[in-house]
């Protein structure tokens, strides 16, 4: 799982000026052409630094998201939840790895990575800065926040740059189960006890502004990104991306009973899209510079990991020789 | 009585895997390389479930349905080794618990896949991969902290001290190892503890960590007869908080 | 710092822990290339990267990162400096049509021959999977014999070549450690139907 709304830079093309024009081109046709671009490809600088900065905000999304579901792996109640819970988190810790891996042919290193998320210089995803207070929170991530996160994933497997590709193909084949696994527990609980039913109604009550925010700010105040647009860096908008998610997630929600806390949520049967109350911005923007309720835990939970596992690293490091991989 | 002693035997393995697993999984998100974070919750996967095919095992023979089994007892109703209930303490712990008890479990497969109980034989067989991928990877991080650098060896030496009194609680007799071995249905702890110990140094052996001397190490045993460290009930009201909001609810 | 996650409150982290650099020190772990076999006599093929210290620590850890799902029978290693790499073609061209090897290697004449497995890619943005292993002298030698022998139907575009010696493989007599992976259902979507749940809503209502 991971989460949209990439924070991008006003990507200044300005940069471009200095790339050679020659190799350029053949670069941008080799993508308009539908070829992917491999590692040892000539790429224009910016292209480079935007996708490490975009895998790189994957990558975290995916070590921090396992913080949120981690925090009821020990109470899953019965062994079917229990391994499931475990496998699933686990497999978030797998794809960080894919996907560090992945910037890693851009030429950043995994420590500068980790080490830059720790230290706040860079991004993941906002939704996993918000608290899993009940079972039913961690269902309904399981559920709906995968849900988010593959709508991205699918859209971004058809992007230009290689290892990325071939990362989010193996990560997408095992989201299959996270989203089946999550539907399921939501089920349970909504066709369950009126205890069962309440947490669950709760929970949704809690996530769905999160939610909304997850895909990212609306188009109208975006920053431009035409030219990661171009290099198939970034394909699809964030409204598009918040569209399909609606149009594929609002009906199973509302089939369980459940109700949506936004009286103004209802797709528009003559345009065909979803109309809701406008998310709070404001918020968002306040929780992903730092102000949210899970901020500051989870970048100490990952600097205590981290710190905790020095001696370990240490030990394995002697006589260490890297090289950029290879794919 | 052959019926006793073989479900005291599932118990007390059943009960090993279940609550080690749980402990091992606590790591899951937090581990100090992703790999191994990987890897570690992989293995506390199998443990759960090999846990729950003995339970499963148990229901057959009489016992309750396994959810039941491992989220309403209570501690004193355990037969869980005191070793596996320890908190998961640093990383240099935790893998010399898991060095220490998958060797002891690595055997104790490899005895029981010729058990002359089918059911246990047959679950016995059907684990031997998994178990032995859990003591490769076992002997390969001793085989690496073990000769590391100062403060791994360090670490590994005091966690392997402090683990060894607890670590021969696994092999605490049973009050039915007679049965057993004369039914031929386990060869007996005795037997396992010894093969065990050669195993042991024999890994240390290639490492900078000093050989045990088991003569002098005296046990902390009790676990298998319900006698546990204050660390177990806080453990199973944990692991049996959501689940005793509706103990009869589908979850 | 109390949190929501029992976990995370045994560690006793202090809320205010820490700020800067973690002061890792500078050197990265070695990585290294994981190729799998998904089932018997299917070829090797390239799946990610293992940061470890060692081969053999690189296979424990690849064993579970990679093979978690479906089938697998087999998996291999290479430390990623072992690999030598051929350049990437234009437009659909084939490698061994339109490139030469360079390769730093000096071989004698009488040097002995040593085995050397080949990778092909045949599209951009797949993984690289084996086309064979041949005997050769050096690594030119060995591009030079795969273009002999072991050219494709369509174009080859990279060509990955490692030393025999420098692949390190789960022995044969271990495979069955993925002997229970087709029953680890769990994992699986097919352990998560909910129908008879879902359709009882509708009688409800």
């Amino acid at each position: 799982m991971y989460g949209g709304g990439n924070i991008f830079d006003d990507s200044n093309t300005d940069a471009l000026e200095t790339e050679d024009r020659e190799k350029l081109a053949a670069f941008e046709a080799r993508i308009a052409r539908d070829e992917k671009i491999e590692p040892a490809d000539w790429m224009p600088s910016l292209y480079r630094k935007q996708l490490i900065r975009m895998i790189e905000q994957h990558a975290n999304s995916e070590i921090i998201g396992a913080l949120p579901e981690g925090t009821w792996i020990t109470r899953a109640p019965g062994f079917k939840r229990k391994m499931a819970l475990m496998a699933k988190v686990q497999d978030e810790v797998g794809h960080a790895q894919l996907l560090y891996s992945a910037a890693e042919t851009l030429g950043k290193p995994r420590e500068e990575m980790i080490n830059d998320l720790i230290e706040g210089k860079s991004k993941y995803s906002n939704i996993f800065n918000y608290p899993a207070y009940t079972w039913a929170d961690a269902t309904i991530i399981s559920w709906l926040v995968d849900a988010g996160a593959i709508v991205n994933q699918i859209n971004n497997a058809k992007g230009s740059y290689g290892p990325y590709c071939r990362a989010l193909e193996r990560i997408n084949a095992e989201e299959s189960f996270h989203l089946k696994y999550g539907h399921h527990c939501v089920i349970h609980l909504a066709t369950g006890s009126p205890v069962q039913q309440k947490m669950v109604q709760e929970a949704l009550n809690r996530w769905w502004g999160p939610m909304m925010h997850f895909f990212g700010p609306p188009d109208k105040i975006s920053v431009h990104t035409e030219i990661l647009m171009k290099w198939k860096v970034k394909m699809a908008t964030n409204d598009d991306n918040r569209q399909q998610f609606l149009d594929m997630y609002v009906p199973k929600i509302w089939e369980l009973n459940l109700t949506i806390p936004d009286p103004a949520l209802k797709k528009n049967e003559v345009t065909r899209k979803w109309e809701y109350s406008e998310p709070d911005w404001e918020e968002f923007m306040r929780v992903i510079n730092g102000d949210g309720p899970c901020n500051k835990e989870r970048l100490a939970v990952r600097r205590t990991a981290e710190e905790k596992g020095k001696w370990v690293r240490d030990a394995l490091k002697i006589n260490a020789q890297y090289v950029t991989p290879l794919a | 009585m052959r019926n006793e002693a073989i479900k005291e035997l599932l118990y007390k393995m059943a009960d090993d895997l279940l609550i080690l697993g749980h402990r091992n999984s606590e790591w899951t998100g937090l581990g100090p390389i992703l790999e191994e974070d990987i890897a570690f919750s992989s293995m506390a996967q199998d443990k759960i479930g090999q846990s729950l095919a003995f339970y499963q095992l148990l229901q057959q023979m009489g016992e309750q349905e396994p959810d039941i089994t491992a989220f309403m007892r209570a501690a004193e109703n355990f037969h869980n080794c005191q070793f596996v209930e320890l908190p998961t303490g640093e990383y240099d712990f935790s893998l010399m618990r898991h060095f220490l008890f998958d060797h002891a479990d690595y055997i104790r497969f490899a005895k029981l896949s010729g058990s002359a109980s089918i059911e246990i034989s047959q679950r016995a067989k059907k684990f031997t991969g998994e178990i032995k991928y859990h003591v490769m990877h076992a002997n390969s991080w001793i085989n690496k902290l073990g000769s590391g650098t100062e403060e791994s060896i360090k670490r590994m030496q005091m966690s392997l001290e402090e683990a060894l009194p607890f670590a021969l609680g696994i092999f605490e007799p049973s009050p039915f190892e007679s049965i057993l071995t004369e039914e031929k249905i386990f060869c007996g702890e005795k037997i396992l503890q010894e093969m065990w110990q050669e195993d042991v140094i024999n890994v240390l052996s290639k490492t900078e960590l000093k050989k045990p001397d088991f003569a002098k190490v005296k046990p902390f045993f009790g676990g298998r007869s319900g006698n546990h460290t204050h660390h177990l009930q806080p453990l199973l009201n944990e692991m049996s908080e959501v689940f005793k909001l509706d103990p009869s609810a589908e979850w | 710092m109390k949190s929501l996650d029992p976990r995370i409150t045994r560690l006793n982290i202090s809320a205010h822990a820490g700020s800067g650099s973690l002061q890792t020190s500078p050197e990265q772990l070695a990585t290294f290339e994981v190729f799998l076999q998904k089932r018997d006599q299917m070829p090797f093929e390239h799946v990610g990267i293992i940061h470890a210290p060692d081969e053999q620590m690189a296979l424990v850890l690849a064993k579970e990162q990679f093979s978690r799902r479906s089938t697998c029978s087999g998996m291999m290693v290479a430390n990623t400096r072992s690999v030598v790499v051929s350049p990437y073609t234009d437009m659909e061209e084939d490698v061994y049509d339109h490139m030469e090897m360079e390769s730093s290697e000096v071989s004698e004449e009488n040097s002995p021959q040593e085995y050397f497995s080949i990778f092909h890619l045949t599209r951009r943005g797949k993984q690289h999977r084996c086309a064979g292993t041949i005997s050769a002298k050096n690594f030119e030698d060995a591009f030079k014999t795969a273009k002999g022998t072991l050219k494709e139907d369509k174009p080859v575009l990279n060509v990955w070549l490692i030393r025999e010696k420098d692949l390190f493989k789960i022995h044969q007599q271990d495979t069955d450690i993925w002997n229970t992976l087709p029953e680890k259902r769990h994992r699986d979507v097919t352990s998560y139907r909910a129908r008879q749940k879902k359709d009882s809503i509708k009688t409800r209502s």
